[in-house]
C-alpha cells in the first residue's frame, strides 16, 4: 500500500497541471449546471450559454480521453523500454496506483461534484444516492474502456490510431449491418413490435455495465500481468463477446406495469366504433428498397367505453384482419410484419369533462383540438385496397390499450418562491410575468432520474386555477433550458407536458410556462388582476400504468378513400 | 564458483529472424562480464531476455538463481539495469529520480548516493530531459547502484559518451564493486573501456555466444604471429583451425594463433614454417576482437572455458 501511495503521489505530481485543469473543469461544470438555467433567463445570453455548455461537455470528454492514456503510458505495461519494468515494482502495485489516481480523479471527483450539486439543490439524500451510484457506474465504464486501449498502446499517437481505427471499424460494421438488413428487408411498411407495457428493472443494465467493466478489467489485468497483447486482447474480447451475448439474451422488458382492478375486467375499456367505415390513407415508403409497393393505412373512429375518471388511454394495433364474403382475408400480419402501428391516439372525446372533474372547476380553457384521433386499424396494399374498395367485410382487430393515470400532485400559490417537491423532483417558481392578457411563470426544475427508477418519470402538466370562479387555464407552451441539452417537451393528449429521459441523472432546468387565454378554445377565461389574485398553480401528473388487450369486431366494415385535403385537391 | 546468470538454449525469434539462438551463457558470480559483438549480434535482446523485458521463444534462463520469467520485485531489489534504450522519467530531476526509487529498495544507501553524486560530478537540479545523454546515463547508473545491487546489467552504457564521462562511469562502477561482491554484465562496442573493466569476455555473433572466458585466458591464448620468409615470396598459410590468417606484406605472413600456449605453440609454429624467422606478439583485446570479427568461420574456440 505504501508503494501504491508513493506511485500515486508521483503521478499526481507529474500531471499536476493537468489535474488542476481537470478539477477546474469539474468545478466549472458544476457551477455552470447550477447557474446556467438562471443565466439563460436573459435571452441575449441564451446561445452563448448553450455554446459554453457544449464546450464544457466536449472538454470533459476530451479530458478523459487524454488524461487516461497520459497517466497510464507514463509507466506503460507494454514494450520493453519502460523504466519501471526493471524496478522492484510489481504489476499489481502499478495498476493499483493507476486505478487509485484515475479512479479518484475521473470517477470519484465527478461523483462528489454531482453529489454536492444535488445536496446544494436540496435533493433528498435518498434520491441523490441512486444518481451517485449511476454516475459512478458510467464513469467507471468509460474509464475502463479507455484504459483498455491505453494499456495496449505505448504512446498517445498509438492510442489515437487504435481509437480511430476502432471507431472507423465500428462505423463500418454498422454500415455493413444496415446495408445487409436493408437488402433482406421484406417489402412493406415497418411496424414496431407490440406487447403490453412493461418496465425493465435496473438489474439488466447494471449487470451489463458490471460485466463490461469486468471484461475491460480482465484485459487490463492480463496486460499488466503478462505485458503481452496476444494474451490480454483475446481474453478481453472473449469476455466482451460473452457480455454481448448476455445482453442479447437478457429479458430486458420483464416486468409488466400494473393494471388497476377496474381495467382488468373484460367489460371495461371496450372499443366502440363510431362508424363501420375505415378511411385508408396512402402510405409512401420512398426510402426503402424493393419493388415499391404502395401501401394504405386504414384507420377508424372509435370510443373507449367504461374508462374511470382520472385515467386516460391510448390504443395500439397488435394485429387485424378483414374477411370478405367471398372468403378473401386481408391481414396485417399477412404483409410480413408482426407488429403494430406505433401511432398513438385517444379514442375518447370526453377530455374536457374529465379535466374539469379532475380540477374541480366548471370551465376550463385548454389548447388541444377537441375530438378523438382516428385509431390505426390495418395496413393493406394499394392493389388490395382497390380490389375491395366499398365491399362489406368483417373487421377483427386486436388492440393493446395502454393506461395512464392522471392525478393532481400539488397545488402551490402563484407567487415567487413557491415550491413543489416530490421525491426526485423539485419545482421552484422564480418569477410571475404578466404580458397583456397572458401570464408566464418562470420556474426552476430539479430532476433526478436514474436507471434504478422503478417506474417511468411522470409527465407533468400545469394549470392555473381559481377556485372561487371555478375556472382553470391550461398551460399553452413550455420552453425549457438545461445545461445538458434540452429536456423533451412532449405534446401529449392532455396538453403540453414535460418529462425527463430515464437515467438522465441529475438536471437543473429553467422553464417558462405560459397561460394564454387568447388561444382559448374551451371558453373565455379572463386572467385579470382579480382572477389572478385568487389563482393557484396546479401541477398534474400523467403516469404510465399497465396495458390490457381488447378485440374490436366491426361486422359490416367497408374500406373508403379519405376526403382530399385542400392541398391534394390543388 | 556459482553463476549469477545461466541460460539454457535460450532462443528469441522476431518473425522469421532468430535474434538469439540456443544461447548457452554462464556469468560467474562476482565477475565483470562483457559481451562483445558486432551490431545485430543479439546482445541487447539477450540482456532484455535476462531482465524479462522480452519473452523467450524457446529455452530458459536464470538470474540470481531465479527463472527470468519469475523475476519480481524481490529479485529486482538486487538487480540494477541501465540501458541506452530505457525511457527514463525525463520530467524528473536526478534528485527526484533518486527520491522516486528510494522507497522501493530496503538497502538504499543515501551515503553511497551522495558519494556517487560527487564522484560522478552529477548535478541533481535540472530536469533529465534538459541534461546531456552522458549526464542522464550517470543518473540512471547512480539510481541502479545506490542500493548496492548484487547484479548490474548494462546495455551499451558508453555509446556516444565522451571519454571523461566514460571514465567517470567506470570509476563509479568500480567504486561500488570494490565494497562487496558485485556481478556486472555489460554489453558494449567500446572495447577499450571494457578491457579496463571486464575480467570475463563473451563474444557474440549471429545470436550465439562464440566463446566466453576470463580476459587473462583470452589474452594469453591469442598471439599475433609474424613469419618472415627467407625467399622473395611470403610463406604459404597452412590449414590449421586455430590460426586466423591476417594476410601478407612483402615477405611477411601474419596470422593469429587462437590457442597459444608457451609450452608447445612455438615448436608447432616452427615446424609449420621451417627456416623462417618467427615473431610472436601479445595482442590487445581490440586486436583480438577485430581478428575474430574479420574471420567469422574460425572464431569458435574454447567455449568450454565458460
Amino acid at each position: 500500500m505504501k508503494d501504491v501511495a508513493h506511485l500515486a503521489r508521483t503521478d499526481l505530481r507529474r500531471f499536476r497541471l493537468l489535474w488542476s485543469i481537470w478539477v477546474l473543469i469539474q468545478v466549472a461544470d458544476a457551477f455552470f449546471r447550477a447557474t446556467s438555467p438562471a443565466l439563460s433567463a436573459d435571452l441575449r445570453f441564451g446561445s452563448a450559454i448553450n455554446m459554453l455548455g457544449d464546450v464544457l461537455f466536449g472538454v470533459r470528454w476530451l479530458g478523459m480521453i487524454v488524461i487516461v492514456p497520459l497517466v497510464l503510458q507514463e509507466h506503460p505495461p507494454i514494450g520493453s523500454t519502460a523504466f519501471w519494468l526493471t524496478r522492484p515494482i510489481s504489476w499489481h502495485v502499478m495498476l493499483g496506483a493507476k486505478l487509485l489516481v484515475l479512479g479518484t480523479m475521473l470517477v470519484a471527483l465527478p461523483a462528489v461534484s454531482e453529489l454536492l450539486l444535488m445536496l446544494a439543490s436540496r435533493v433528498p439524500i435518498v434520491e441523490a444516492l441512486p444518481v451517485l451510484l449511476q454516475t459512478i457506474l458510467f464513469q467507471a465504464l468509460w474509464l475502463f474502456a479507455i484504459m483498455t486501449l491505453a494499456s495496449t498502446t505505448s504512446n498517445l499517437a498509438g492510442f489515437a490510431l487504435a481509437g480511430g481505427g476502432l471507431l472507423l471499424s465500428f462505423a463500418l460494421l454498422i454500415n455493413v449491418t444496415v446495408a445487409v438488413a436493408f437488402r433482406h428487408l421484406a417489402n412493406g411498411p415497418m411496424m414496431s413490435a407490440v406487447g403490453a407495457r412493461s418496465t425493465g428493472s435496473a438489474a439488466g443494465p447494471v449487470t451489463s455495465i458490471v460485466l463490461l467493466c469486468v471484461a475491460a478489467v480482465l484485459l487490463i489485468i492480463l496486460q499488466y500481468r503478462t505485458r503481452l497483447k496476444r494474451y490480454s486482447l483475446p481474453t478481453g474480447l472473449t469476455a466482451l463477446a460473452l457480455t454481448v451475448l448476455f445482453m442479447v439474451f437478457w429479458p430486458w422488458e420483464s416486468r409488466p406495469l400494473a393494471v388497476p382492478a377496474w381495467a382488468a375486467q373484460e367489460s371495461a375499456l371496450q372499443l366502440v366504433p363510431d362508424s363501420p367505415i375505415g378511411l385508408f390513407q396512402r402510405f409512401d415508403l420512398p426510402a426503402l428498397p424493393g419493388p415499391g409497393t404502395i401501401w394504405r393505412f386504414g384507420s377508424i373512429r372509435a370510443r373507449l367505453s367504461a374508462i374511470e375518471s382520472g385515467w386516460s388511454a391510448t390504443a395500439r394495433l397488435a394485429d387485424s384482419s378483414i374477411e370478405f364474403s367471398d372468403g378473401t382475408r386481408l391481414t396485417t400480419a399477412g404483409n410480413g410484419h408482426s407488429g403494430a402501428v406505433s401511432t398513438e391516439s385517444i379514442p375518447s372525446s370526453t377530455r374536457d369533462a374529465r379535466l374539469q372533474d379532475l380540477l374541480g372547476v366548471d370551465r376550463i380553457s385548454n389548447h388541444v383540438i377537441d375530438g378523438s384521433d382516428p385509431v390505426p386499424a390495418i395496413m393493406v396494399t394499394e392493389d388490395q385496397f382497390r380490389a375491395h374498395l366499398g365491399r362489406p367485410g368483417t373487421y377483427r382487430g386486436r388492440f393493446i390499450i395502454d393506461l395512464d393515470e392522471i392525478q393532481i400532485v400539488s397545488t402551490i400559490p402563484l407567487e415567487p418562491g413557491a415550491t413543489f417537491q416530490k421525491r426526485g423532483l423539485r419545482i421552484v417558481l422564480d418569477q410571475i410575468l404578466t404580458q397583456g392578457p397572458s401570464i408566464t411563470v418562470r420556474l426552476h426544475r430539479f430532476i433526478t432520474t436514474t436507471m434504478f427508477d422503478s417506474e417511468p418519470f411522470a409527465q407533468l402538466y400545469f394549470y392555473l386555477r381559481n377556485r372561487s370562479q371555478a375556472e382553470a387555464v391550461e398551460a399553452s407552451t413550455q420552453s425549457a433550458y438545461t445545461g445538458q441539452g434540452p429536456i423533451p417537451i412532449t405534446s401529449a393528449p392532455v396538453g403540453v407536458a414535460f418529462s425527463a429521459q430515464p437515467g438522465n441523472g441529475f438536471n437543473i432546468t429553467a422553464a417558462y410556462v405560459r397561460f394564454d387565454p387568447d388561444r382559448d378554445l374551451g371558453g373565455l377565461v379572463d386572467l385579470s388582476g382579480t382572477w389572478r389574485s385568487g389563482a393557484e398553480l396546479v401541477i398534474a401528473s400523467r403516469t404510465q400504468r399497465g396495458s390490457v388487450t381488447r378485440t374490436l369486431v366491426i361486422p359490416d366494415f367497408r374500406m373508403a378513400e379519405p376526403a382530399k385535403t385542400a392541398e391534394e385537391r390543388k | 564458483m556459482t553463476n549469477a546468470i545461466e541460460t539454457f538454449d535460450l532462443t528469441r525469434r522476431f518473425g522469421r529472424t532468430e535474434a538469439v539462438k540456443d544461447l548457452q551463457l554462464r556469468v560467474p558470480a562476482g565477475s565483470m562480464f562483457a559481451i562483445l559483438g558486432p551490431n545485430g549480434a543479439g546482445k541487447t535482446t539477450t540482456l532484455k531476455l535476462l531482465m524479462n523485458l522480452v519473452r523467450a521463444s524457446r529455452g530458459r534462463a536464470t538470474v540470481l538463481g531465479v527463472d527470468t520469467q519469475r523475476l519480481g520485485p524481490k529479485e529486482f531489489q538486487r538487480i540494477g539495469y541501465v540501458s541506452e534504450n530505457q525511457r527514463l522519467p525525463e520530467w524528473m530531476t536526478p534528485g527526484q529520480l533518486f527520491d522516486f526509487c528510494r522507497p522501493f529498495y530496503p538497502t538504499w544507501d543515501d551515503g553511497l548516493r551522495q558519494k556517487l553524486e560527487s564522484d560522478l560530478s552529477l548535478s541533481t537540479r535540472a530536469r533529465l530531459r534538459t541534461l546531456s545523454r552522458g549526464t542522464r546515463m550517470k543518473a540512471a547508473l547512480l539510481s541502479s547502484l545506490a542500493y548496492r545491487p548484487d547484479l548490474v546489467v548494462l546495455d551499451e552504457p558508453f555509446t556516444g559518451l565522451d571519454p571523461v564521462i566514460r571514465d567517470e562511469l567506470i570509476r563509479g562502477l568500480l567504486g561500488v564493486s570494490g565494497d562487496r561482491p558485485l556481478t556486472v554484465l555489460i554489453s558494449s562496442h567500446d572495447i577499450d573501456e571494457v578491457e579496463r573493466l571486464a575480467d570475463w569476455i563473451g563474444f557474440m555473433r549471429g545470436g550465439r555466444i562464440e566463446f566466453a572466458e576470463p580476459v587473462s585466458v583470452l589474452l594469453s591464448r591469442f598471439r599475433l604471429v609474424e613469419v618472415v620468409s627467407p625467399g622473395d615470396t611470403p610463406a604459404s598459410m597452412p590449414r590449421d583451425p586455430d590460426w586466423l590468417s591476417q594476410g601478407t606484406a612483402g615477405r611477411t605472413l601474419r596470422f593469429v594463433d587462437t590457442s597459444h600456449n608457451e609450452s608447445d605453440s612455438p615448436s608447432r609454429i616452427a615446424a609449420a614454417f621451417p627456416s623462417c624467422q618467427i615473431r610472436t606478439t601479445a595482442m590487445t583485446l581490440r586486436d583480438i576482437f577485430i581478428a575474430i570479427a574479420r574471420d567469422p568461420s574460425r572464431a569458435s574456440v574454447d567455449a568450454e572455458a565458460v
